[in-house]
């Protein structure tokens, strides 16, 4: 019924039919269009899938409210299921679509970081600098030349996660640090990222353990649990897709290893809840213990936020749902969770961009519109300021953990302080 | 069917031979495709890594891992490479695709300056693999190894053999089916003509149901064509040679059946002794012939010429057989004619000679020995046609040999002949024999002989005129054991036991 009403009243508002093609739409300069390509399909689907629906609900709102003056803000959505061939495919045809303004919310590190080459091409060939917004990934590559200008982040790094993750194990006393992690791009930012936090926070990092892009909670991970568990970590940073990272906790608390498992924001910590929480019910043991997730937005329940009581209103209302055709369907959406949330954070600074330049469907102007962003709240107590050098928003790393099946703000490490 | 077998042998060597060297060339096939194989795997796993090496670099220097391992991940993607690994200068592992970890072998591996270094590594979870190791800036900035996938050679080199073993199996195939049918082509008129002999063998050259040798195979001009039209010809021959062989055995057998005959008739003019003598006579007298062939030209005969006068005759005829036979037959005949009334023996001879030599074409001669007996008074008067001298065995058992005497009758009309004189005593005996006695040969090549002859009577001397016959024949035929006889063998003996 809820999906019922949203395109109902959309298409009030617009006085339009969804059928109309959106090519004419965008020739009469009444719609701007975002081109999104994420997982909405495969292990990683979950992440994909939130991240739109948190952006989508901001846009079904914002369009209800009449757009930006006037004119709606649509997502146009590709699978890539994680792929990096399939991500380069989507963007191509992106940026080949000319009704496509900006690329937004693509998903992942190895996706995105092959998609950066081909921006710059672009940008060196036809002078036509397609901007890419608020990517789902905190590698490095985005965030400095050569393609850190083609790019606005809005999230903080893997550096910042994995930093903040070892700051607070060394604070408690565990300094052997083992790290599981995806064998891509991705695994390798977040690795990159542990050994330089070890280094500065005289931590060691005791063994490293690779999995395959792509696993899931089918596949054994006992193998990377021994390797880990052999050298004598005293941690576990994880820095992988929620299928596998769920199946590598179950297979280290099934052997009977209770270290801390630290998760970084990538993970979408509600579907990682979601699958634990299904093992617990399923089994003898409860595998929701002992696990950190740092996560880049506050708390999505935090409602002294201004940010996140908008958010739960928009997802209560407008509970967008991707097109069938996209996305296979027997996922089953989450509620509310980080990842949804991060995509009404996205969504919401894009608008105030959108807003802010002359003529939104070009290039030039959004991105001294985006430039012009100075010290701008979105509402969750944090200033987000660009400049024409810095194209990184937010730094600040939030840390979770689950208590009673639900993640909540981590305060105290002291509980898992060595003794 | 014998030709087929044949063929089918030497079919299963050729296919033997044929499997030999399809396998050998499939193993060499192996082996070549296993270097070349190899070799352009070291040298695309030496590009790649180069090219990782060259690239690496600045990233490296830019220190962006997560770029590198995108394009550490993207050459991964190239069939055969089973893994990339980038090392620091201190040989850490910079960015890598393996999972879980990095084997230790490849971290063992000593690092140097070297343009390239390749290892064969069994690597576990991975396999056999070919690690290309080169230096990136001269090993300054670390190092890049490529594995290359030596399991993928090998399975490549396996569907090649594969392939080759089929193509080898569809070309025997092909030939088997070839071969069959030109054995076939080639064995269906051997088999003809080998069944056609074994009919024959069983049904005889006469026998019916014979199968016929097919027309083709007799005009057929290849070696089987030959050999088809030889047999042919040979059984033409087998065919009329058995004809000729059985006329000459029904020729053969009407010859023995008349030479059987012809001896009856021989041993019918022969005397019966007793019967020759016509009562008692005071002296014994008996007497045996052994012809050498079924018919002989030996003889002996006893006559009575009057009241107290007997002749007693032996002869022996040149030659022998049937000729002999008949020559022998008219000499008996006219020594009958003759010998009627007791003549003087010489004059018998005299005109016997005279008979045979009259119009004697054939050239055919008798020695003839003619004694007449007086059985009153034991008085021989006799006369030699050129016969062996017979002996005179006294009572006190010496042996007198009477000289040799005479010329053979049928030589000459005009040969005249001497009558000689000798009287018996009681007791005394009187031997006569032909040479087929003194000539009897035994195995090794030796003679009888006079002397054994010689011997042998004065042993046994006192003997009846029966046994002195019996034993002497017993005698010569023991000595002679299985040869043949060469000549006919008489014996004739006397035993006076008057006054």
């Amino acid at each position: 019924m809820q999906i019922f009403r949203s395109t109902r009243v959309a298409s009030l508002w617009l006085g339009i039919a969804c059928a109309v093609a959106a090519g004419d739409a965008h020739a009469n300069g009444k719609e701007i269009v975002l081109g999104m390509s994420a997982a909405f399909s495969g292990p990683s689907r979950g992440v994909g899938v939130e991240l739109w629906r948190g952006a989508q609900a901001y846009f079904d709102m914002l369009n209800a409210q009449g757009g930006i003056e006037g004119l709606p803000v649509r997502i146009r959505i590709l699978d890539d299921a994680y792929d990096p061939e399939r991500a380069i495919e989507n963007a191509k045809e992106l940026l080949e679509d000319d009704e496509v303004d900006a690329l937004f919310s693509f998903v992942g590190t190895p996706t995105t970081t092959r998609v950066l080459p081909l921006l710059k091409l672009r940008d060196m060939r036809h002078g036509s600098r397609t901007l890419l917004f608020f990517p789902f990934t905190g590698a490095q590559p985005l965030r400095h030349e050569p393609y850190g200008s083609l790019v606005f982040n809005l999230r903080a790094s893997y550096r910042d996660e994995t930093r903040g993750l070892i700051e607070n194990f060394t604070k408690i006393g565990r300094r052997r640090i083992g790290i599981f992690y995806q064998a891509d791009a991705y695994g390798r930012s977040g690795w990159d990222g542990v050994r330089r936090a070890a280094e500065r926070y005289d931590a060691e990092v005791v063994a490293e353990a690779t999995y395959h892009r792509g696993d899931d909670l089918q596949d054994d991970f006992m193998r990377q649990v021994d390797i880990l568990r052999g050298a004598g970590a005293d941690a576990v940073i994880s820095v992988g897709a929620y299928s596998a990272c769920a199946g590598f906790i179950r297979d280290a608390r099934d052997a009977g290893w209770d270290v801390p498992i630290a998760n970084v924001s990538f993970v979408g910590s509600e579907n990682l809840l979601t699958l634990l929480v299904g093992l617990s019910e399923a089994g003898v043991r409860d595998y929701t213990q002992n696990l950190v997730n740092s996560q880049v937005v506050p708390h999505y329940r935090d409602e002294s936020l201004e940010a996140v009581r908008e958010y739960r209103a928009a997802m209560k209302k407008y509970d967008p749902r991707p097109d069938p055709k996209i996305v296979d369907s027997t996922y089953t959406p989450l509620a509310e969770g980080p990842v949804s949330f991060e995509g009404f954070l996205n969504a919401k600074l894009m608008a105030e961009i959108l807003r802010r330049a002359d003529d939104p469907m070009n290039v030039p102007d959004l991105r001294s519109a985006a430039v012009s962003v100075r010290g701008v709240d979105l509402g969750i107590d944090t200033s987000v300021s660009y400049s024409n050098r810095d194209h990184n928003g937010l730094e600040k790393v939030y840390f979770t953990t689950v208590v009673d099946g639900r993640f909540v703000p981590l305060e105290d490490w002291s509980r898992w302080a060595k003794p | 069917m014998s030709g087929m077998k044949l063929f089918t042998k030497t079919l299963a060597i050729l296919l033997a031979v044929f499997a030999l060297v399809a396998n050998g060339a499939s193993l060499l096939f192996g082996i070549e495709l296993y270097n070349s194989l190899e070799a352009e795997y070291r040298s695309k796993g030496r590009a790649i890594a180069r090219s990782i090496a060259d690239s690496g670099v600045d990233l490296l220097l830019s220190s962006d891992v997560e770029t590198l391992q995108s394009t550490v991940d993207k050459f991964q993607e190239i069939a055969g490479v089973s893994y990339v690994l980038v090392q620091s200068e201190e040989g850490a592992p910079v960015a890598h695709t393996f999972v879980p970890e990095v084997p230790r072998e490849i971290l063992e591996l000593k690092q140097g300056a070297k343009r390239s270094r390749v290892d064969e590594l069994e690597l576990e979870g991975i396999g056999s693999t070919l690690n290309v190791m080169v230096p990136i800036l001269g090993g300054l900035a670390g190092h890049v190894h490529v594995g290359m996938d030596a399991s993928r050679i090998e399975s490549r080199i396996w569907a090649g053999v594969i392939r080759m073993q089929v193509l080898v199996l569809v070309l025997l195939v092909v030939t088997i089916i070839v071969a069959v049918a030109v054995v076939r082509r080639i064995s269906r008129p051997l088999g003809d003509l080998t069944e056609h002999a074994q009919a024959l063998a069983e049904a005889g050259l006469d026998g019916e149901g014979v199968p016929p040798i097919a027309e083709g195979t007799l005009e057929s001009n290849d070696e089987i064509g030959g050999l088809a039209r030889a047999f042919v010809h040979m059984e033409t021959e087998l065919r009329e040679s058995a004809g000729r062989l059985k006329d000459a055995a029904a020729t053969q057998e009407r010859i023995e059946s008349e030479l059987r005959i012809a001896r009856e008739i021989q041993t019918g003019i022969l005397p019966k002794i007793e019967a020759a003598l016509g009562g008692p006579v005071p002296f014994e007298i008996d007497a045996a012939m052994k012809p050498a062939r079924e018919v002989g030209g030996d003889f002996y005969d006893v006559i009575r010429a009057g009241p107290d006068h007997y002749y007693f005759a032996i002869g022996d005829v040149s030659g022998k057989g049937v000729p002999a036979s008949l020559f022998m037959a008219v000499t008996m005949t006219l020594l009958r004619i003759g010998a009627t009334e007791a003549l003087d023996p010489a004059e018998v001879l005299r005109r016997v000679n005279r008979e045979l030599s009259r119009d004697n074409d054939a050239c055919m001669f008798v020695t003839l020995f003619l004694g007449l007996i007086e059985a009153r008074s034991g008085h021989i008067s006799y006369a030699n046609g050129g016969h062996n001298p017979p002996y005179v065995i006294r009572s006190d058992g010496t042996l007198e040999a009477l000289d040799p005497d005479g010329v053979v009758l049928g030589w000459s009309e005009d040969t005249q002949f001497q009558t000689r004189e000798l009287d018996l005593k009681k007791g005394d005996g009187f031997f006569l024999y032909t040479d087929g006695v003194t000539e009897a040969v035994d195995p090794a090549g030796h003679l009888f002989s006079d002397e054994r002859l010689a011997r042998l009577l004065e042993e046994l001397g006192a003997e009846a005129a029966q046994d002195l016959v019996g034993d002497v024949l017993k005698e010569v035929d023991g000595f002679a054991a299985d040869m043949p006889a060469a000549d006919d063998v008489t014996v004739m003996a006397v035993r006076y036991s008057g006054r």
